[in-house]
């Protein structure tokens, strides 16, 4: 018990001290995240009319962002999955990086759906015991087990690792248990948030039976995407990299990845494409959301076509980043590969988030026309749960690094090895 | 000779009066044509007893200067023999579906397109009631039977208490509205009407005052130190 | 589905907190005391508790506008399932059963000096054109003809929702009001995280307002639109409140939690229409017990041509669409 209180508090003190430009780097997120809390206390206080979402359009960049970041965690897998299953050496010492990021990912879902809640006073109503979750028929009560277990799997899985790393001692056989049910957790949370969508006869728009194997597949770009800049932000900034230090993070391993980002983008823009060519051959009257989406729609003399540009633009940046990691030499070549991620990242992230949440309310199910564009107050919010996620991502990687990196012991292990990674 | 010359004059005289009597009750009462009133306007009990507005007639000779004339009553609900009784019913089948058919009852006709007139459902023996086809007498209460003749389907709905507007307790075996407390049998087509307000468009967001400046010095703040971090 | 622990345990919570003396210390800001907090889901509490938590209620209505109000917790009637029936051949478009809804309902007000105090209607009436054309030129190539592409019948895309003429009914269009169809097999209820909505043994769908989170799943799951949710407080003046209320119907909801039509619940389960059923000018609308044979809508849906909206759904409506 006393090692765990000292492994606890000495994770503290790492996260907390750092360089003066790690302090600022802190300092620019954690004003973020206040003035995104004192944003909130508006929101309290007035209700969600501070937002542009109404009876017509009734979620917006809340939900939007929580269904794009529901993936960026499930991505954590990808790392996993060939790590443990395969053995494959690259990843064996950037699992822990997956996996905190799968962390701080999740905290920004559960973050972005409370900030969406109209009743946030009333969320215990949500638990079991203190409330009647409605188990096991709404889709929701599936993603709040799912989201928290998977949460749970991730601060267990490599915090305890990271204790035993920081004990010198080798990890007990039981984690890997754990790490074996992460992985189909994994993809559970992301199909899960996918059959939100996809069970609603309501809206056509989302009721198709490819919603759940696009998100997956959306997932599994953007994660690796992310995954590799981050990969090498840590590389610039810290030790790892660095002749002497305990932990590599090899360019193959980040081929690697690029190699899973681009398998991953085509199967989406085929996905992509097959809903295209379902909605458009017959043209029913269910093409309507995807029309508002390219082409805008026409009512009563008004134009509706706010998210057009946004639509192609996203369309454009996921095809010249599927065409940038297809080819060795632009995936190989650093300069590209990261425009490429930047890319994949930001156009399933338009993609996914507005350009899946929003048409779907449009046109309303009897017909109306009524376009959403978030506020100010909304996307100052939304940034802030973003920095939030990021101040977490960030402490927590200091900690890693710290002990998995730069020689960070309890005191009775002074001098013992390394153990062998898992 | 005398007496062939009396008899002529008395024979003449009652002939006259006859024609006279006959002709004075068949065309429509010189009041009525002078003033263009409804009997009721002067006459608001019937006839021969005047109301304010007859007496001013009487006085002045005729209508004008009065101000505002007393509310047409009396065209249903049993008191249309007050002054029917003393009228003889003009027996001929005529379109009033043009312009004011007569000055007692100033309306058009707007049902049967021209081929209805008063006495296809008004009784002509007892104004105070209708009559149906086959000639019997039905008060003005009994109006849907009269109307179901032509109406037959709507009937049938009205009995089953599907047809109208009905207030109160549910199902109940009410004896609800007949036909005429809704349609004005004379012109039932149902107006149009000011429609009520349209929905309001979803109202705009809230918004703080001072908002985007302090989101704008806090964004800047934020990416200065970002960038300030990241600086090599 | 509740186990007696938990419910041993919420009771004690619940008489705890009502005892403690800041109970009804309201939270500023969030706007909640701590005995609504710890307030247990309707279908859960005790005849006692309700008859409590509505007194509460009560008290809270004449504290907030000053009017007595009377929150009655009237259960279904056995052997009545209620059932709807609307003419769209007679519909002339009025809207006076959208005003007298929101009268009868206590619905949010337009507050010009606090626009974002919007109002709410649970009924949205829709215009539809009879028969609009738009002939083209016949082509070969896609066998269009000169009839071209027409707009007739009710097709939602193309329905005006803010229709504003002088008079109506207007000769080339037809009318529809839409509001909860009150499904048989309702997509809101099977959502609703919390079981905050629920489908009554007379088949009304309801809300219990106390219990709803604010998620907003069910307005996303509704095929008809039929829900609205509080955005920001509603607004009304104590004039114009309905005292009689019902805790599932039409008491003075609060911002963040969904409401929709309840069939006039106050009204209907002590035997008297529906507000919209009551004023609707051309008797449009009719209302009943569909269990009873001899009600006036089985009478309806067994005599004239009956349809439910978006029938393909397997949503099961008690709301039929006629025609004569």
């Amino acid at each position: 018990m006393r090692k765990f209180i000292d492994f606890v508090l000495t994770s503290v003190k790492l996260a907390l001290t750092g360089s003066r430009k790690y302090y600022a780097w802190l300092a620019s997120l954690l004003i973020m995240v206040l003035f995104g809390a004192f944003s909130y206390y508006y929101q309290l206080k007035y209700g969600l009319i501070i937002t542009d979402i109404r009876d017509q359009v009734s979620w917006g960049s809340y939900i939007a962002n929580f269904t794009f970041l529901v993936g960026v965690a499930a991505a954590a897998v990808m790392i996993v999955l060939p790590a443990y299953l395969y053995n494959y050496k690259e990843f064996k010492h950037i699992t822990v990086f997956g996996e905190l990021m799968a962390v701080s990912a999740l905290v920004m879902v559960l973050t972005f759906v409370l900030v969406d809640l109209g009743r946030i006073d009333r969320v215990l109503h949500l638990m079991p015991f203190t409330g009647t979750p409605n188990w096991p028929q709404s889709m929701l009560t599936w993603d709040v087990i799912v989201l928290n277990g998977y949460l749970f799997l991730n601060i267990l899985i490599p915090g305890y690792l990271l204790y035993k790393t920081y004990l010198r001692e080798p990890p007990r056989k039981w984690i890997k248990i754990f790490i074996l049910i992460s992985i189909p957790w994994a993809i559970s949370i992301h199909t899960v948030t996918a059959f939100l969508y996809g069970g609603l006869a309501a809206r056509p728009f989302w009721n198709t039976a490819v919603m759940a194997p696009r998100f997956l597949a959306s997932a599994f770009t953007a994660g690796p995407a992310f995954m590799i800049i981050i990969l090498q932000i840590i590389r610039r900034y810290t030790c790892i990299g660095q002749p002497g230090c305990k932990l590599v993070v090899s360019d193959r391993a980040l081929f690697t990845l690029a190699h899973i980002a681009l398998i991953s983008m085509l199967v989406n823009l085929f996905f992509l494409g097959s809903e295209i060519y379902t909605v458009g051959y017959a043209a029913t009257s269910h093409i309507a959301p995807l029309k508002y989406l390219f082409f805008g729609l026409e009512h009563g003399g008004e134009v509706y076509n706010k998210l057009q540009p946004y639509m192609w633009a996203a369309i454009t940046m996921e095809i010249i980043a599927a065409l940038l990691l297809l080819f060795p030499r632009t995936r190989k070549n650093f300069k590209t590969l990261n425009i490429a991620c930047i890319f994949a990242f930001v156009g399933i992230w338009i993609e996914k988030g507005m350009g899946l949440v929003i048409p779907g309310f449009i046109p309303t199910p009897i017909g109306e026309i009524w376009e959403y564009y978030p506020t100010l107050m909304e996307i100052m919010i939304t940034l802030s749960v973003w920095a939030l996620g990021l101040l977490v991502y960030t402490l927590l990687l200091k900690i890693a690094i710290g002990i998995l990196a730069e020689d960070v012991v309890h005191p009775s292990a002074k001098g013992r090895e390394m153990p062998e990674h898992h | 000779m005398m007496f062939n010359r009396v008899l002529r004059g008395v024979f003449g005289f009652v002939a006259m009066v006859l024609v006279a009597g006959v002709a004075l009750s068949y065309a429509t009462p010189q009041y009525a044509q002078e003033t263009g009133e409804n009997c009721i306007v002067c006459h608001p009990n019937g006839p021969p007893e005047l109301g304010p507005a007859g007496e001013y007639f009487k006085a002045n000779g005729t209508l004008e200067g009065y101000g505002e004339l007393p509310e047409k009553k009396g065209e249903a609900g049993g008191r249309c023999t007050v002054c029917h009784a003393q009228l003889v019913p003009n027996p001929e089948p005529r379109d009033l579906s043009g312009a004011p058919a007569e000055p007692n009852h100033r309306f058009k006709l707007n049902h049967g397109g021209g081929r209805f007139w008063c006495l296809t459902c008004h009784s002509a023996v007892n104004r105070d009631m209708l009559k149906l086809s086959n000639g019997t007498q039905i008060p003005f209460s009994s109006a849907p039977q009269l109307c179901g003749q032509c109406h037959g389907t709507i009937y049938r709905d009205w009995e089953l208490r599907i047809h109208g507007r009905w207030v109160g307790e549910i199902d109940s075996p009410k004896p609800g509205a007949i036909c005429t407390d809704c349609h004005n049998p004379h012109d039932p087509e149902f107006k149009q009407i000011k429609p009520e307000k349209k929905p309001e468009k979803p109202p705009e967001p809230k918004e703080m005052p001072y908002y985007p400046i302090m989101a704008l010095i806090v964004l800047a703040i934020s990416l200065a130190l970002a960038v300030y971090a990241a600086w090599r | 589905m509740v186990d007696k622990g938990r419910r041993d345990f919420l009771k004690k919570a619940g008489i705890a907190a009502a005892a403690i003396p800041f109970a009804n210390l309201r939270i500023p800001v969030i706007d909640v005391t701590l005995e609504e907090f710890f307030q247990k889901h309707y279908k859960e509490m005790s005849e006692e508790e309700r008859k409590r938590v509505v007194e509460r209620l009560e008290r809270q209505h004449k504290e907030k506008y000053g009017v007595d109000v009377e929150i009655m917790t009237t259960p279904p009637k056995k052997g009545v399932v209620w059932g709807y029936a609307l003419n769209i051949q007679k519909c002339i478009g009025c809207r006076r059963c959208v005003y007298a809804c929101v009268r009868e309902n206590n619905q949010s007000r337009a507050n010009p000096k606090e626009p974002w105090r919007g109002e709410i209607q649970w009924i949205r009436v829709l215009e539809f054109e009879k028969f609009e054309a738009h002939p083209g030129k016949p082509s070969k190539k896609d066998f269009r003809t000169t009839f071209g592409e027409v707009i007739a019948g009710i097709n939602l895309e193309e329905s005006e929702h803010y229709y504003d003429p002088p008079l109506v009914p207007e000769k080339e269009k037809f009318y529809m009001p839409i509001q909860c169809q009150q499904c048989e097999r309702p997509p809101c209820v099977k959502v609703c995280p919390t079981k905050a909505t629920w489908k009554e043994p007379d088949g009304i769908i309801v809300v219990d307002y106390n219990w709803c989170i604010g998620c907003r799943f069910c307005i996303a799951a509704c095929p008809y639109w039929a829900r609205r949710f509080n955005w920001s407080d509603p607004y009304i003046r104590r004039e114009e409140i309905n005292p009689r209320m019902h805790y599932l119907g039409n008491r003075i909801r609060m911002r963040g939690v969904v409401e929709k039509c309840t069939f006039c619940i106050q009204r209907t389960r002590n035997g008297r229409y529906p507000a919209c059923v009551e004023i609707c000018p051309v008797g449009a609308r009719k209302f009943g017990n569909l269990l009873d044979p001899e009600s006036e809508v089985r009478r309806v849906i067994e005599r004239k041509r009956v349809f439910r909206l978006k029938e393909e759904l397997g949503t099961q409506p008690k709301f039929f669409y006629f025609i004569d």
